[in-house]
């Protein structure tokens, strides 16, 4: 496997082997021990030592189902800590194919000027000249991209957020269907891009230089039994294919945890028109999609289309993260306003939650009241359009929390929080609190633990041990480049070993039985070396005053898990 | 004998044959019933639910149910 280094200040592109320390390491592995080992911790994330990484996970391009997923990492410029953002499409699986382990951008372009990377089918990468795309938003620029390269390509790209650089800017990648609909959207990676004059990486599809699989009769076997496990499951089997991520949306709702009016209350009126089934019905009734492939080699289908009342495409896919964001959160009920959000956001290359969360806190501190959709859509305008508010509202809740002189800002290390209040799931406030990368539910979630009734969502107690094991295990997946979504299949001890069956056979060594944990270990390590040396100390692992002052109805509890406790989380063994 | 009025959510309606989201499923039992009783009574398994939620509060298998309880049953579900 090889690494591509583009250096954009004088455009020269050298390819490498990949180097023995970075062995074993794919997607999130390999872009955190990278810049822990590579990008001074105290640089400027807008500045030309930030380093811009590109990973397929460790299994991308293998028969694996569900390892379409890519790792963008960074230091970033809105937790000014270790970033990790991960997002799917084709972009993974076409350059492992293509026998590449990483993109790795460094440098800065002269200050103006604007590039695109291509990578053709040889996996040959040259630099082209991309000045007139300056401004495109991600529909428009995808759409005339791939009418010049063809099909058989596929994007990573930045919208004008990205180019103004602002603290939400995501980097959108194309699914399936080749929109740029799919976000590597948390962290302001799109800044870091556009501050580094990139617009976009083009690839090519039908690479044919995979890596080797050491045992591929052993590796497909193993592989087969992770895709039964997954189609057994109900909620990969059937929840997520019927009703995709926003099938989640009644259940947390139900345990008063979906924060919702800026996180003043735990329970959303309105709940029922944006729920999983009410959104499942609406796409029926138009002819929309319920049930769609977002991601190369997804068995789930978690994807769906949202049309509009003439059957016209809105977005993909509306999830639930941002039924919330731009829903209960800043009180809007109407599906038809936040599917616009959401492409907005997609178009404008935006992170919907980032900017739902931002939103949220402009209503609560007046500026516009709760559930007026189209004040919402107006303000998110304003971001593509750089005027001084729209610059401020991309740039995040804390910023828009300055701003307005208002104390409830629902974020951690600058990073706006997730879909579930850290008073009703206290294992996700830990997690929020603690994580490197920020108020990050992916970074390590027990909605399952909850939902299965294993843990108390309302009490102190087993949270952090909890948390510090999903942080682990996640950190091992987004190595390993599998959906979050196809967790589930490596929770059973049946699944762990299958996994380990298929790493063993993907490298030609047995596995030793802790070997995902040891590399989940691994990787929380780098990033917290990095984020220390950065500057971030366990002031920046707490969460916001009002989560331990504020009692959110109906439970009325705010959060309890002490210091301590939180300091202990990444004492590893 | 208590009547309790049961929402499926999620996939569950589906193994619930003409089950009418609108008005949900009146489901008789004996006084004194549980939410573990009701999930028998439905042929739901562990497997299958997550939060039961009564009259708008996140229940336990061994509360009790009142004649006339509105109860709502989710299907257990990972983040993502
Ligand atoms: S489950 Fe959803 S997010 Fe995961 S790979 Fe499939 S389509 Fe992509």
């Amino acid at each position: 496997m090889q690494l591509i280094r583009v250096n954009m200040t004088d455009q020269s592109i050298h390819v490498e082997d990949m180097p023995s320390a970075y062995e074993g390491l794919g997607g999130r592995g390999l872009t955190s021990v990278m810049i822990d080992a590579e990008v001074p911790p105290r640089c400027d994330p807008l500045g030309p030592e930030n380093k811009l990484i590109l990973a397929p996970g460790l299994l991308s391009g293998t028969p694996l189902v569900n390892t379409g997923r890519i790792s963008i990492g960074a230091k970033s410029p809105l937790t000014g800590g270790i970033k990790e953002s991960n997002s799917g499409g084709k972009i993974a699986t076409s350059l492992a194919k293509l026998g590449i382990a990483a993109v790795v951008v460094e440098g800065q372009a002269p200050a103006g000027a604007l590039w695109r990377l291509v990578i053709d089918d040889q996996g040959k990468a040259a630099l082209q000249q991309a000045s007139d795309d300056k401004g495109a938003r991600t529909y428009a620029l995808c759409a005339k991209l791939l009418e010049q390269f063809g099909p058989k390509y596929t994007i990573a790209c930045i919208g004008p957020a990205g180019e103004l650089q602002l603290g939400s800017a995501s980097i959108q990648t194309t699914d399936v269907d080749d929109r740029p609909c799919r976000a590597a959207a948390r962290g302001g990676l799109g800044a870091v891009m556009g501050a580094k004059g990139l617009k976009a990486v083009v690839v090519a599809t039908q690479g044919k230089a995979s890596d080797t699989i050491a045992d591929p009769e052993g590796f497909k076997e193993a592989a087969k039994a992770i895709a039964q496990g997954l189609q057994k499951n109900p909620f990969t089997g059937q929840v997520l294919p019927n009703l995709g991520t926003a099938g989640i949306l009644g259940g947390v709702n139900a345990m008063g945890a979906f924060p919702s009016y800026n996180a003043t209350k735990g329970v959303f009126d309105g709940w029922e028109k944006i729920s999983g089934e009410a959104l499942a019905e609406r796409l029926q009734q138009r002819g929309g999609k319920t049930k769609h492939m977002g991601c190369s080699q997804c068995i789930i289908h978690c994807s769906n289309e949202y049309v509009d009342d003439k059957g016209k495409y809105v977005t993909s896919s509306l999830e639930y993260e941002t039924l919330w964001s731009m829903g209960g959160m800043i009180g809007v009920d109407d599906l038809d306003a936040i599917a616009r959000l959401d492409f907005l956001c997609d178009d404008i290359g935006l992170d919907t939650m980032n900017t739902g969360v931002a939103l949220a806190v402009a209503m609560d501190a007046g500026h516009k009241p709760f559930g007026d959709g189209a004040a919402a859509i107006a303000m998110v305008e304003e971001v593509a359009r750089g005027t001084d508010f729209g610059r401020i509202l991309g740039s995040g809740p804390v910023a828009v929390g300055k701003h307005f002189n208002h104390h409830r800002v629902p974020a951690v290390k600058g990073q706006g929080i997730a879909a579930y209040d850290p008073r009703a799931m206290q294992g996700l406030g830990v997690t929020y609190a603690t994580s490197t990368m920020g108020a990050d539910h992916t970074a390590g979630n027990l909605l399952g633990l909850y939902m299965a009734g294993a843990l108390d969502p309302l009490a102190a107690e087993g949270q952090a041990d909890a948390s510090r094991g999903a942080q682990v295990t996640m950190a091992a997946l987004d190595c390993i480049g599998l959906c979050i979504l196809a967790g589930g299949a490596v929770a059973s001890s049946k699944g762990r070993e299958a996994m380990l069956r298929l790493l063993g056979a993907k490298f030609g060594r047995e596995m030793a039985p802790d070997a995902l944990t040891e590399m989940g270990v691994r990787i929380l390590k780098a990033e917290k070396n990095f984020n220390t040396r950065a500057g971030l100390s366990a002031t920046d692992d707490r969460l916001p005053r009002f989560f331990h002052e504020e009692p959110l109805p109906p439970h009325n509890k705010t959060f309890l898990v002490s210091d301590d406790d939180l300091d202990k989380v990444y004492n590893f063994q | 004998m208590i009547r309790v009025t049961v929402q499926l959510h999620g996939t569950l309606p589906r193994r619930v044959p003409a089950y009418d989201p609108e008005r949900g499923l009146t489901i008789s039992l004996a006084p004194g019933a549980t939410v573990a009783d009701l999930l028998d009574a439905l042929g739901l398994t562990a497997e299958d639910t997550g939060v039961v939620a009564l009259d708008g509060r996140v229940a336990q298998p061994a509360d009790a149910l009142s004649d006339g309880a509105r109860v709502r049953i989710f299907q257990v579900a990972h983040g993502g």
